[in-house]
């Protein structure tokens, strides 16, 4: 493959070094240069990240290709953003030939106080043995520049100019003419680090002013770290998380942009401030940014921010005028459309004269990866069933390949996945020692014939064997999907998230019922909404599923769903609320059962009107019901409240199993379900039947679950898996291992 | 990783027959167990009961346990029996992912490792003989074709 250009960059950093280049993305592409994006993953991210979402949106809009690191690909120029991406050596090879190699340096070699931020000859060397080129250095601003050494290494030169960040004017519409508001609104927008913020309470409280009645603080990217700096806040100022979207809109609706950061840290350039400049905010900094931004800002110290922002509120036409030259240097010196002019200025690489002709050849298919899921679940089948709807939604080019302890393999086999079992200690009754080592073998060659480019691993235990068969494959990309809503007694199993690159807890509706263990560390992961196999509307309608299931006109229809029961006793249950239901002439029960249940004693229908069934997945057949009593499981509980499905949800509530009955009590409170508790509320079950059986309770219950938004989690995770499944690692030394 | 197999291989012990009770790999925390496996390839599911009854009733030693090798997805019946199972993926299944791995390769892979796992003091097969259904995988994957659909 011929590129004009390949971009290689850790792909998940969130804040300006994904946004520059996305930018640098969208601007070659216009030109006509045809370019790819190869993805590294660095050492520097520990959170799991998913891909920055402007630059998803390029690869998925087909403005650049995604490069697989076997893919063999001759580039004009190689640009690499950010130089920690290149502490550690490429873990694998590539098939990457080129002409020019530049490294943009996003961050000064040193911070304000001497500390070293990166090993600039470790970082050419290990550009140069990557791609066997003189490294060409390219630090975006002056202080950047400034922080380079005398001498540079061995391999590297540097860029005459500096690498100066671009933005796309259209993206930042200017703020609406007219002079500041009354109370003043005061707005800064950057990653939540203490590093962004002033050090001293006493200059954050000048710079960003406590009087409710003059101003008013808006801050993006806030968070508990400004309470542990500065303590309890002022009231007029309102936190909101940091954000990818929606940026130009919230500078729009300040007056001014207000931007000081801590002592220790060294801001090379700072992003965010131009974003506010290109939006015509009057923008007040501290000194040292001047060389930066010239006479597009105003700058202060802490003390004098007041005076200043009194000057420009008090003065419409000095406002106007400063409005205006903020704008017009952005336009001048850091409009996205400069980008080709650099290039040709720089490296004598011209537009394409077809543009249109080099966009069309651009999209070429990648090689096949596969991705191992691994699921435990001896009898039962939560975990495979959400790692199908993750695997159902991986992009061609990825393959799915499973292998797991559930007994359920067979339907994925029936659907056509490449399955492998792997019998869990208690289906051979072996210990769990003796066993973890077998499974690490186990383990250890089926990824060793597979050469898969990412495991997936669904369940809450976390197993010795899985941990040592990761330990043996440093490269393989590992992700542990674990569902919330544990019990204290899963608590061991968290520190078990250090043998994986990344865990992903897909979303449960009622979490703010869960005080588990996983609550505490949500912040390590990256959540998606709850994981459905099948959406809603991938239901039959209610017609071809009451035909399919032979129901007769005129029936209800309940559907009866309370698991194995081999660590929680339902037969009371089952047994009451059949008689309940079979009372009513009009009602049909479908007893539902799973393909794999573990009772195989002859289980004979009460009568005509209660019939069992083996449905996988019987979400499909849901609309041919008009109520459903169950076991709030993960799976179906979802299934029930996001398919509107009016249920009376009975935990199991055995010590073995996730927090059901939370799951069926914020059902409850909430108007979504009803809840029946086993040892609780048994001898009412009447009463309970005929709440469910009611028209009116019904349609209340199925109209609040038609409103509870959602989208389905299965589609983050794959595009997650996605992502990973073509980088390049550097996020360890593979010189160290042995 | 591989000191089982290599374990195993260097005790020269590829023979089951030379296995005695209490010296299974997977069963190490337990005393006086022996092994049999009964390969069930390529049996018709109709049969497999009677295999389990068979096997159960005339081959369990007090000592003994029976491990059951089938290349059917369908558990239940070996569940219903409380019989231990491994699975291989049959035939028709590696054809249909030949090109995910080199199946021979692996499946031999495999096979030694189930033997040292398991130590079995005899292999006794019904149906296609492991030998056979070895030599019949796919011998080398074919190189990933690019972006075709998944199967």
């Amino acid at each position: 493959m011929r590129l004009d250009i390949l971009f290689v960059a850790d792909v998940r950093f969130e804040g300006g070094t994904s946004t520059a280049l996305a930018v640098e993305i969208r601007a070659a592409a216009r030109a006509g240069f045809k370019t790819g994006l190869l993805a590294v993953k660095g050492p520097l991210l520990r959170h799991p990240y998913p891909m920055h979402p402007d630059l998803r949106a390029l690869v998925d809009g087909g403005a650049t290709e995604r490069i697989d690191p076997e893919t063999k690909v001759d580039a004009d120029l190689v640009l690499a953003h950010h130089p920690a991406i290149m502490s550690n050596r490429f873990t694998r090879r590539t098939g990457i030939r080129t002409e020019r190699m530049v490294m943009v340096l996003h961050h000064p070699m040193v911070d304000r106080r001497g500390k070293l931020q990166y090993d600039l000859a470790r970082v050419v060397s290990n550009c140069h043995w990557a791609f066997g080129v003189k490294v060409w250095l390219a630090p975006v601003s002056a202080v950047v520049r400034d922080a380079l050494p005398r001498h540079l290494p061995e391999d590297a030169d540097l860029l005459p100019e500096d690498w100066t960040n671009l933005i796309d004017l259209d993206d930042w519409p200017r703020r609406p003419d007219g002079p500041p508001h009354n109370p003043v609104i005061i707005g800064r927008h950057a990653r939540p680090d203490k590093l962004k913020w002033p050090s001293r309470t006493t200059d954050a409280l000048r710079i960003y002013p406590a009087d409710a009645s003059r101003y008013s603080i808006r801050i993006l990217g806030g968070g508990p770290f400004l309470q542990q700096l500065y303590g309890p806040l002022p009231a007029n100022w309102e936190t909101m998380p940091f954000a990818w979207t929606g940026i130009p809109g919230f500078l729009q609706g300040l007056d001014f942009y207000v931007y000081y950061h801590s002592d220790s840290w060294s801001e090379a350039f700072g992003r965010t401030i131009l974003e506010a400049l290109a939006v015509g905010l009057v923008t007040i900094l501290p000194a040292h940014f001047q060389p930066l931004f010239g006479d597009a800002a105003v700058y202060a110290a802490p003390r004098d921010v007041e005076r200043v922002i009194g000057k420009f509120a008090t003065d419409a036409d000095a406002y106007a005028q400063q409005s205006a030259l903020a704008r017009e240097f952005v336009a001048r010196h850091h409009s996205a459309k400069l980008f080709p002019q650099r290039l040709e200025r720089l490296f004598n690489i011209s537009r394409p004269r077809d543009a249109a002709g080099v966009r069309a050849s651009a999209t070429r298919p990648l090689p096949i990866r596969q991705v191992l899921f691994a699921s435990s679940n001896g009898i039962g089948m939560g975990h495979l069933a959400q790692q199908m709807a993750v695997a159902q939604r991986l992009p061609r080019g990825l393959k799915p390949v499973f292998a797991t302890m559930s007994y359920a393999l067979k339907i994925a086999a029936e659907q056509g996945y490449h399955a492998h079992f792997l019998p869990h200690h208690r289906g051979i009754d072996a210990a769990p020692k003796d066993w973890n080592d077998v499974l690490a073998e186990e383990l250890f060659d089926l990824i060793s014939h597979l050469r898969p480019a990412v495991f997936a691993y669904d369940a809450t235990a976390v197993f010795d064997g899985v941990v040592a068969a990761l330990a043996m494959e440093p490269n393989l990309f590992s992700i542990w999907v674990r569902r919330p809503m544990w019990r204290e007694s899963h608590r061991p199993f968290l520190e078990m998230a250090d043998a994986f690159d990344a865990v992903i807890e897909p979303g449960e509706l009622a979490d703010e019922f869960d005080h588990g263990p996983t609550s505490e560390v949500r912040d390590k992961v990256l959540l998606v909404p709850p994981v459905l196999l099948l959406e809603p509307n991938q239901r039959l309608d209610r017609a071809a599923a009451r035909n399919v299931l032979e129901i007769p006109d005129g029936t209800t229809v309940v559907a009866l769903q309370l698991g194995s029961g081999s660590n929680f006793d339902m037969r009371g249950v089952r047994n009451g609320v059949l008689k309940a239901l079979l009372d009513r002439p009009d009602t049909l029960v479908l007893d539902i059962r799973s393909p794999i249940r573990a009772d195989f004693e002859s289980d004979d229908p009460v009568g005509p009107r209660h019939r069992i069934v083996e449905l996988f997945p019987s979400f499909r057949y849901s609309r041919a019901f008009d109520a459903a009593v169950v076991a709030p499981g993960y799976n179906t509980f979802h299934e029930n409240i996001l398919g509107a499905v009016p249920t009376l949800f009975v935990p199991n509530e055995s010590e073995d199993m996730d927090l059901q009955l939370n799951r069926a009590r914020w059902a409850e409170l909430g108007g979504f379900g009803l809840l029946m508790r086993r040892d609780h509320d048994l001898p009412h079950v009447d009463r309970f039947i005929e709440q469910l059986l009611d028209p009116t309770e019904r349609e209340g219950m199925a109209a609040r679950c038609e409103a509870v938004p959602w989208t389905n989690g299965a589609d983050v995770i794959a595009n997650y898996i996605e992502d990973h499944a073509r980088m390049v690692r550097t996020d360890w030394d593979i010189t160290r291992d042995s | 990783m591989r000191k089982l197999k290599e374990l195993f291989l260097r005790k020269d012990k590829q023979d089951p027959g030379d296995e005695a009770p209490g010296d299974i790999y997977v069963y190490k925390s337990k005393e006086e167990i022996s092994t049999i496996i009964v390969t069930t390839l390529g049996v018709n599911p109709d049969f497999l009961e009677e295999i389990i009854v068979t096997t159960k009733r005339k081959l369990s030693g007090k000592s003994d346990r029976l491990i059951y090798l089938t290349d059917n997805s369908d558990f239940t019946i070996f569940r219903r029996h409380g019989v231990i199972f491994e699975y291989l993926p049959p035939l028709a299944e590696q054809r249909l992912h030949a090109a995910d791995m080199p199946w021979q390769a692996y499946l031999q892979e495999r096979w030694g490792l189930l033997l040292a796992k398991w130590r079995p003091r005899r292999v006794l097969a019904y149906g296609t003989t492991i030998d056979s259904f070895l030599a019949a995988a796919p011998t080398a994957s074919i190189p990933n074709a690019a972006d075709v659909p998944r199967s």
